[in-house]
This record gives C-alpha cells, sequence and structure tokens, in this order.
C-alpha cells in the first residue's frame, strides 16, 4: 500500500503507527468488518451461569447477546434478538428464567433457545415452525478456553485454542489458582471512554507509563503503612502469537494470591503461606512461584485484557465510533478464598483499577487527550512504539506487546477480502 | 418521622438541610481538607456498581466504583490536591445540586439518617457530565455539630457511560 498504516522498520529499530488509524470513520468500518466479525471474542465467565437457567444478557461489538445456561445444563449464546420481528427478547442483565418472552408480540422461546409459544399459531401455515426459523439464533460459534467463553460471528473461523495461540499458557495461570476454580465477582464497572478502543488496548499491557501517569498511586503506596513488600518493578513482555502479548513482571504491592504485605498482618502472612504451600504441592515450585508472585497484563486480541495485577480484572471493550468505547470490567477471584482475602482483592482492585480507583481516571485522560492530539494527524501523522525494538528479550516496560497487537491488527486490515481470510 | 413535621423535626431537617449544602459547597470550591473534616474518625464513603440493587450491595462481597475507609478516603483528598493527579489537573467545574431531603429516622446509637437526592456536574475539557442520584447519610452528632459518619451515592445510572470515571467528589 502506498499509504501505510505502520512502518515496521527493524533495521532502523522504528516502529510507526498512523494516527488516522484511531480517527478515520473508514478504518472504523474495516475494523468492524475484518477484526470484530473475523475474530473470537470474549463473551462471559462460566461462573456467571452456576444453574440451568441462569442467564446474562451482555452487549458485544454492538450486538445485543443472550449468554444462558439451558434447562439440559449446556451453555449456548444467542442473539438476543426476537426472530420474528427483531424487537429484544431479555430486557434483564442477568438472571433466571425457565423461558424468554418477547414483550413485542408475546412469542416464549425456552431457555435453550427453541421457540416454546407462538402465538396465534393457528394463522401460520402447519409447519411454519419446522425449520427452526422461530427459535432464537445461535452464535455461529461458542466455545470456552479454561472457563472464559468466546464467541465469533464467523463459521468457518479456526478452533479457539489454535487462535488463542501462546495465550492459552497464561490463561491457565490465571484459571488455576485454587482448585476450587475461580469465579467472577458480583458488580460490574460500566463506563465509556472518549477514546478509539485501541488506546485502551495499548495502556492496558504500557509497563512504561506507570511512573508518570500513576505517580499519585505510587506515592499512596509509599504513604500507606505496610502497603509495600521490598519487590522491585522488573519483568519481561512477550508476544503470544495471533495478536496476543503479555507482559510478565514483579512488583512491590500485594497480591492476594500469595504476594505478602506487612499490612495483611502475621494472620494473613499464615493463611498466605498455606495458600502458597498448597499451589507448590498441586503445581510444583516454578509454576506456584511464577502465578504467585509475578503480575501479569495480557492482551488477547482483539479486546480482551485480563490483567492479573494487585487483583485480577477481566476486561473486554468495543468501539461505537472512532472516538469512542464502550467498556465492561470485572473482578475475578478464587472462587473458596476466605472473606479476609475476598475484601482485601476488592479494595485492591478498586484502589487501582476502574473509574473511581486512584490509577484509571489518569489513564481515561491520557487516552482521551491522546484521541484530542490525533486531530492534528494530517501535520503531526505518526504515533511512536519503538521503545527495546533492538532488545534481544524485550522488558516489561518496552513497547513489544503494542507492536505485537499492531502487526495483527495491520495484517488483518491489509486482507482484500471484505471479509476477510486466513 | 418520614411524614410528620413536627416543631423538633422541622429544627432537625433545617440543620441537615444547611450541613449538607455546606458539604457540596465545600466540594464545589474544592476545600477538599475541610469536608474531610466533616467526616467522623472512622467515616466512610461508597459508590456502589450501578448493576446490584443498592439495598443489596455490600463492599466486601461486591466489585463498587469507590468503597473507603477514612484512610483511604484521606489518600483520595491528598491525591485530589496533586498536579500528579492528572485527571484533575487542571481542576473541573463541579456543582452539586442537593434535594429531595428526606429525615428516615436514627438508629440504635442515635445517629440520624438521611435520604437526598443529587445532580453533579462535572465540566472540563468542553465536556460537562452529569452525575444523578440518591445519597444516603448516617450522620452523627457531636458537640452540636453533624459529623459524617457514612455517605453513600447510589447512581441513578446505567454504567458511566459517557461519564468515564468518578474522579471528583460526588
Amino acid at each position: 500500500m502506498s499509504d501505510p498504516l505502520i512502518i515496521d522498520d527493524l533495521e532502523r529499530g522504528q516502529f510507526k503507527v498512523a494516527r488516522r488509524s484511531f480517527t478515520s470513520q473508514a478504518i472504523f468500518e474495516q475494523e468492524r468488518d475484518k477484526i470484530f466479525q473475523n475474530c473470537w471474542l470474549y463473551l462471559g465467565h462460566e461462573s456467571e451461569l452456576r444453574e440451568p437457567g441462569d442467564f446474562v444478557s451482555r452487549t458485544v461489538a454492538n450486538q445485543n447477546l443472550l449468554f444462558v445456561r439451558g434447562r439440559d445444563n449446556e451453555i449456548r449464546a444467542f442473539f438476543n434478538v426476537c426472530p420474528h420481528r427483531g424487537a429484544t427478547v431479555c430486557r434483564e442483565k442477568k438472571g433466571k428464567a425457565k423461558s424468554f418472552q418477547c414483550m413485542y408480540h408475546g412469542w416464549v422461546f425456552k431457555n435453550t433457545g427453541e421457540i416454546a409459544h407462538l402465538s396465534g399459531e393457528p394463522a401460520y401455515a402447519k409447519d411454519f415452525k419446522d425449520e427452526g426459523n422461530c427459535n432464537l439464533r445461535s452464535l455461529p460459534r461458542l466455545d470456552q478456553y479454561a472457563g472464559f467463553y468466546f464467541i465469533s460471528f464467523k463459521q468457518d473461523i479456526e478452533p479457539l485454542p489454535d487462535y488463542l495461540a501462546g495465550a492459552k499458557d497464561y490463561l491457565d495461570i490465571v484459571a488455576n489458582q485454587s482448585s476450587a476454580g475461580m469465579e467472577i465477582v458480583g458488580g460490574t464497572q460500566e463506563y465509556s471512554i472518549r477514546a478509539n478502543w485501541k488506546l485502551l488496548v495499548e495502556n492496558s499491557v504500557d509497563g512504561y507509563h506507570a511512573e508518570s501517569t500513576h505517580a499519585t498511586y505510587l506515592d499512596y503506596l509509599m504513604n500507606t503503612n505496610g502497603s509495600l513488600s521490598a519487590t522491585r518493578l522488573a519483568g519481561k513482555g512477550y508476544d503470544l502469537g495471533n495478536g496476543h502479548a503479555v507482559i510478565e513482571y514483579s512488583a512491590p504491592w500485594g497480591r492476594p494470591i500469595a504476594q505478602w504485605i506487612p499490612m495483611w498482618g502475621e494472620k494473613g502472612k499464615e493463611e498466605l503461606d498455606q495458600v502458597y504451600a498448597e499451589l507448590v504441592e498441586r503445581l510444583g515450585e516454578d509454576k506456584a512461584k511464577q502465578m504467585a508472585t509475578l503480575n501479569r497484563n495480557m492482551i488477547i486480541f482483539p479486546n480482551l485484557v485480563i490483567n492479573d495485577i494487585m487483583a485480577i480484572t477481566v476486561r473486554t471493550f468495543y468501539p461505537t465510533a472512532p472516538d469512542e468505547m464502550m467498556i465492561n470490567g470485572f473482578a475475578l477471584g478464587v472462587a473458596d478464598e476466605s472473606e479476609w482475602r475476598r475484601e482485601y482483592r476488592l479494595s485492591n482492585f478498586l484502589e487501582f483499577i476502574g473509574p473511581g480507583g486512584f490509577a484509571t481516571p489518569d489513564d481515561v485522560e491520557a487516552l482521551e487527550h491522546c484521541q484530542r492530539g490525533f486531530q492534528a494527524a494530517a501535520n503531526a501523522p505518526w504515533n511512536d512504539i519503538s521503545k527495546g525494538m533492538k532488545a534481544k528479550q524485550a522488558s516489561f516496560d518496552d513497547e513489544l506487546q503494542m507492536r505485537a497487537f499492531w502487526r495483527e491488527w495491520n495484517r488483518r486490515l491489509s486482507t482484500e477480502e471484505g471479509v476477510g481470510h486466513e | 418521622m418520614n411524614n410528620i413535621a413536627s416543631q423538633a423535626n422541622l429544627m432537625r431537617f433545617f440543620q441537615v438541610q444547611q450541613f449538607l449544602n455546606y458539604e457540596a459547597s465545600l466540594i464545589d470550591s474544592w476545600q477538599l481538607d475541610t469536608w474531610l473534616d466533616l467526616f467522623t474518625e472512622d467515616g466512610s464513603y461508597f459508590v456502589p456498581p450501578t448493576d446490584v440493587a443498592a439495598d443489596e450491595a455490600d463492599p466486601t462481597k461486591h466489585l463498587y466504583y469507590i468503597a473507603d475507609n477514612r484512610g483511604r478516603l484521606q489518600e483520595r483528598v491528598i491525591r485530589l490536591e496533586k498536579k500528579t493527579c492528572h485527571a484533575e489537573f487542571p481542576r473541573s467545574k463541579v456543582q452539586h445540586l442537593v434535594s429531595n431531603i428526606l429525615l428516615l429516622g436514627e438508629d440504635e446509637q442515635g445517629r440520624v439518617l438521611v435520604s437526598a437526592a443529587f445532580l453533579v456536574y462535572r465540566t472540563k475539557n468542553g465536556h460537562s457530565d452529569v452525575f444523578v442520584g440518591n445519597y444516603r447519610y448516617v450522620l452523627e452528632e457531636r458537640d452540636g455539630d453533624l459529623k459524617i459518619a457514612s455517605k453513600t451515592c447510589n447512581l441513578a445510572l446505567d454504567g458511566l457511560r459517557p461519564q468515564a470515571k468518578i474522579s471528583i467528589i460526588l
């Protein structure tokens, strides 16, 4: 292409992204067709649907979906759209239901998706329901890995495990923190940012910005007696393939999975020592140490972030316009942890992460100001993502993980077909 | 107590109304140190999630937007006074409107339970965002003055769209 979106010059150690990637309506539309229609996208976690009939309605890439465990105990995903005339069928955010009734003309669907009651049925042809046209429409694909459910709008997409590539190992680390499993804690952080969605991808795996953007958070930890261990910030960045990437690093803050800080007291230490011993027994010393003491910020292409830091956040987002995104943030916790650990996990979470924390509001400010800056793209056209490009092993505060995302983004947008193909 | 207008209630109502308006004026004028002094030494400040019913929400079980004990509340104020609190540097223009004040009665310790409606405007970078909802206060009388033992801001919103963040005090 004569007008590239990315300059990837390994020899000179330069990686640049055109700022119009964040502002152009045409690129926004290409992303919708070539990325969001063609990838595996996060829908929800298995712990959100514990019993038959449990459901969650959720918007993924602007489309209303229904995530439900049917009476046969099987988990399904439907378009939350009436096959009759298109109204949203389930208008509640979550709950338990044997069936769902569309408010418009009263069609009723079982929690397995089949039509249960077609109002005014005698007026329809005899075999009207037979071909399944009256059932809720299933997503073309639904699959899960380690309890994380993904959907795809594309029928012939590669299997989820292949798509996840190296990210599987890191999902395992998040999912195996207890033999009792993991669970989404109630309460969702639902917000929007007046910025392009890819700015949040970059920000979520950016080890470089902490010292300046989050100066007040680091001050806070230092001011609060006993909130820091002696561990220093250090670590590495990895390209996990297919646009996924992770940074893995040690940090001084407490982690409710077994990185103790003095604030948690002797009793807390005893409990975390026990947790750690259980991890060693179950997974071996190396894995236990990695799981307990290292932090991970991971992007799963294109729009799932799992940050296993002072708490675990599962964050997904999608664009509604080039300069606006919708975000859902969830806290993931160990299913059988004590009340004490759960309380500290939530406390750690909202202290740093989320719209009322001591850090995320400053990220939002930064992202919105980047978006404003991009208005000058005609004369100041390039973002720089070169940090650590010549390094043999990227550091956690280099920008390798962002380059991994951008290369995949660029590859998908460069495909000629309207609906891209591998 | 909810609908009984007695002379004693009238005095209490006036005291509470004056107190809430004073509190709002301190936040709006960024006198946050003075605002912090309105809290008891174990006072707390909460903004629950918008997808859990207000009477079910519990900060030890649900993910809140804000759940500050007195220590973290103080740190919040310290942070908001720094230039490196980027979200609020330069500072937003903030305007509270407090209304629908309702005396709900007293708890077993004689603390005053109050409900009120709020509208909070935050303007920065050319955008005005509105936070709307209901306050629940537990107020304690100390030497004739009211103090905040607990302030909960129940947002009447479906998430923070487009507000994005609660970088000011609600």
